[in-house]
């Protein structure tokens, strides 16, 4: 069940990358999430690279216009897309410089088509506020995919902003697709331990427990007996669903 | 008009695709192809038009060295 969510969310981020709807991409249903990680990372590139002197010449040509300026042809302009190809190949602090002068919902779109490793200069010298405002409004989307693509260049400082405003529920969605899931404990780690009963509650109120299960199965096992004691505070019919769910889905649950 | 020659999928990644994907039919490989190569030409078409249009916004004095950066 794990495998089949996993490659559905590899098959959206692909479609995303591709610029068309999932059901695009229906024939890839059954190839194993790793082979569609790997198709992802090469098209990407594919995609990144194919008009690579066109973008340095425009990154290059960029650094003769005021940044203000910049910005306005960014949104009036180029829109979304061409701001992610681009952004990988200007000077960072240049970067950083004209995203704090586009608007929340563009750098949203921005988020949405970057390759965050080709950015990852300028996305850590983002401001705190600015990226709290980005994942505000990505949450607001529901965007879980491309919140969680960043959650792995982000300064510690701008996560723990990020997670004072995403909620329970959403922390969960974000974990659950995280890009690279070894991030996950580090994440938790910057979650106060006040929010574990809120995350596992959250899990109960929308019966997603596999995304619990997913989140407890990668943080230490300090954490992870924080979370299962968190299940045991449950009352006894959720916690007995969380048991019939775990039993469904092949994890080790004892809440006794 | 001529057709232009459509390109397999190993042309597209240009490498061998992961093993997963080259065990799909031949017409799903192809129809991921096209769809990269629809993907390729939109950006090439994209980026073509926003550079000229970008240019509107450029100070006058700017126009020219902008210009012959891009290469327009």
């Amino acid at each position: 069940m794990k495998a089949d969510l996993d490659a559905r969310g590899e098959i959206l981020k692909l479609a995303r990358v591709l610029g068309v709807p999932p059901s695009r991409l229906d024939s890839l249903a059954a190839v194993p999430v790793d082979d569609l990680r790997l198709l992802r990372a090469r098209v990407t590139d594919v995609l990144f690279d194919a008009n690579l002197p066109t973008l340095r010449r425009m990154a290059a040509a960029s650094r003769l216009i005021p940044a203000p300026v910049v910005a306005k042809i960014a949104e009036r302009t180029f829109g979304p897309l061409l701001c992610a190809r681009i952004a990988g190949l200007v000077d960072p602090a240049r970067g950083v410089d004209v995203a704090k002068r586009l608007s929340t919902r563009f750098l949203a779109d921005v988020a949405v088509d970057l390759d965050p490793r080709r950015a990852n200069e300028i996305i850590s010298g983002i401001p705190t506020p600015v990226v709290v405002s980005v994942a505000r409004e990505l949450a607001g989307r529901e965007d879980w995919i491309t919140i969680g693509r960043f959650v792995g260049h982000l300064r510690d400082s701008a996560i723990s902003a990020c997670l004072e405003v995403l909620g329970d529920a959403a922390l969960l969605e974000v974990a659950f697709v995280l890009d690279d899931k070894a991030r996950i404990d580090h994440v938790v780690r910057l979650l106060p331990s006040s929010r574990f009963g809120g995350v596992v509650g959250a899990a109960a109120d929308s019966g997603h427990w596999e995304s619990v299960f997913d989140l407890i199965s990668h943080v230490s096992p300090v954490r992870r007996e924080k979370f299962v004691a968190a299940l045991k505070d449950l009352p006894e019919d959720t916690r007995a669903s969380a048991e019939a769910a775990a039993s469904e889905l092949g994890v080790e649950l004892d809440l006794s | 008009m001529v057709e232009r020659q459509r390109r397999t999928l190993g042309e597209q990644l240009g490498g061998d695709p992961p093993a997963g994907v080259r065990a799909l039919p031949g017409p799903d490989q192809q129809a991921l192809a096209d769809l990269i190569g629809d993907a390729r030409r939109a950006q090439g078409a994209a980026l073509a038009k926003a550079g000229e249009d970008g240019l509107k916004y450029v100070p006058a004095l700017l126009r020219g060295a902008v210009r012959k950066a891009v290469g327009l």
